[in-house]
């Protein structure tokens, strides 16, 4: 979490602790009630406002990955490992065979 | 004898050499394990739609509560424009990029799985389309120029869709998908990390409606205390106790929200009018009024608590898919028992899907 993000989640706690104190109590007045209910929304929406930023922010990191899963795609022609020892091994095979069927030959 | 000697080892080597190429062809693959976890994954992007339903509602709401608090400017009269208009671009979509995101994982899933099963290359193209297709609809979601060098995108989606035509062998295939399974990974982190903010709009809303409820509530828990201290003890039957008692029942599911203590005491004045039975009328339907307001505040907390159990759970469950498309990359010659990951899968969308009702149902009974 940015300092940013921390500092206003931080502020909306504490805030918000405070507005619920009040909210809750049965000895505040009805204008701190109204104020209560005003900061309140003014919480609300100040959160609100830096979540939806957040969003916006991981939306466009999203779209920034499909770049680069194009880019590794881009670059597919590399060799797989172990293509090299299946390659050898064939051609060891092969060889094998190519030997059996000389001396094959010579012992008919 | 020696040409014996030369015969014995060259079909003892040739004998060895194939029965290495026959191993290494012939590995046991877990075929009925890899549909299980292929059907599991099905469930896990339905769950994903629901979450990301209720992420979207979220953020609707979030974005009137940001455009109710934002203060108006003075009105601006419109001059006529030059410009030549239809040039504005499209912002990318919050939802539909996730969800777009969640499709490519999707069919990213489905490559991974068909090479897994050693499926012939026709097979494995097919997969890739369908990838190379999400990944085309993602880029489409997110085109906007919101995001800086997205403007270019439309014609990588071309170069990506090129490659997996040229893609002619499995090796191919295998590299790409072992090439992007970090992007993938990051994708799926991108999704568990959208969490917090989908839990921040929903509590955010939770305090806002609690704050609400207080707000009818208290008022009228101090009608009750003032009525009563406003008034003297009764010559007659005394209803005090009971209706003291009535109040406490009320408020005890909401003691968590108040900021007195409970049991709270309602107390006469002497030397008041004595209590009536219109004042007794009173009291009873500002009690009702509270445990109207309990009732709610009651559904408000289960509503919070289930959103926050689904959301938990959707994190489990990314988070094993994780781990599963992990394992899958890193042992595609010889694929992983997938079976309790799909269990595994089966049960948490299923927990996923319990609580996304049972915060549904909450949120109506709050409001």
């Amino acid at each position: 979490m940015t300092d940013t993000k921390k500092s206003i989640k931080e502020l909306y706690d504490e805030g918000m602790a405070e507005v619920f104190r009040v909210v809750g109590s049965l000895d505040a007045t009805a204008a701190q009630r109204k104020a209560a209910r005003q900061t309140a929304r003014d919480l609300s929406a100040m959160l609100a406002a830096h979540t939806l930023q957040s969003i916006e922010g991981r939306t466009a990191l999203l779209s920034g990955l499909i770049v680069e899963l194009n880019q590794v795609i881009d670059s597919v022609k590399t060799k797989p490992p172990y293509e090299d020892s299946i390659e050898n091994l064939t051609g060891l095979v092969t060889k094998a065979g190519k030997l059996y069927a000389g001396v094959k030959k010579e012992l008919i | 004898m020696d040409k014996a000697r030369t015969l014995l080892r060259s079909l003892a080597l040739g004998a060895a050499g194939l029965f290495i190429l026959f191993a290494t062809g012939c590995t046991q693959i877990p075929t009925r394990e890899l549909s299980q976890y292929r059907n599991a994954f099905d469930q896990v992007q339905k769950t994903s739609e629901d979450i990301l339903i209720d992420f979207a509602q979220a953020k609707e709401k979030a974005e009137l509560r940001r455009a109710v608090s934002d203060t108006e400017p003075a009105p601006q009269p419109k001059t006529f424009s030059s410009d030549l208009g239809g040039g504005d671009v499209k912002q990318p979509d919050a939802i539909e990029v996730r969800r777009t995101a969640l499709r490519t994982i999707d069919k990213f899933n489905n490559v991974l799985v068909t090479l897994a099963e050693g499926k012939e290359v026709q097979a494995v193209q097919d997969a890739g389309s369908g990838l190379v297709q999400a990944a085309g609809k993602f880029v489409v979601a997110a085109t906007g120029n919101a995001v800086p060098g997205l403007s270019a995108v439309s014609s990588l989606v071309q170069t990506l869709a090129g490659q997996f035509e040229k893609a002619r062998e499995r090796k191919e295939f295998e590299q790409a998908v072992r090439n992007g399974a970090p992007v993938i990974d990051s994708m799926l982190a991108a999704l568990i990390e959208d969490r917090k903010d989908h839990m921040a709009l929903r509590a955010n809303e939770a305090n806002q409606a609690q704050v609400d409820i207080m707000l009818e509530m208290i008022p009228s828990v101090i009608t009750v205390r003032d009525l009563i201290a406003a008034r003297s003890e009764p010559s007659g039957d005394d209803p005090r106790e009971e209706l003291q008692d009535d109040l406490n029942t009320a408020l005890k599911p909401a003691k968590a929200a108040l900021a007195f203590n409970l049991p709270l005491k309602l107390a006469y004045t002497p030397g008041r009018p004595a209590f009536n039975m219109q004042d007794r009328v009173l009291v009873q339907q500002s009690i009702g009024r509270v445990k109207d307001m309990v009732v709610k505040y009651q559904a408000n907390v289960a509503a919070y608590e289930n959103i926050r159990n689904a959301l938990n759970d959707y994190g489990v469950m990314l988070e094993k898919t994780r781990a599963a498309l992990r394992l899958l990359v890193a042992a595609l010659d010889n694929p992983p028992n997938l079976e309790e990951t799909a269990e595994d899968l089966y049960q948490i969308s299923f927990s996923v899907k319990k609580d996304i009702e049972a915060f549904r149902t909450a949120q109506q009974a709050a409001q």
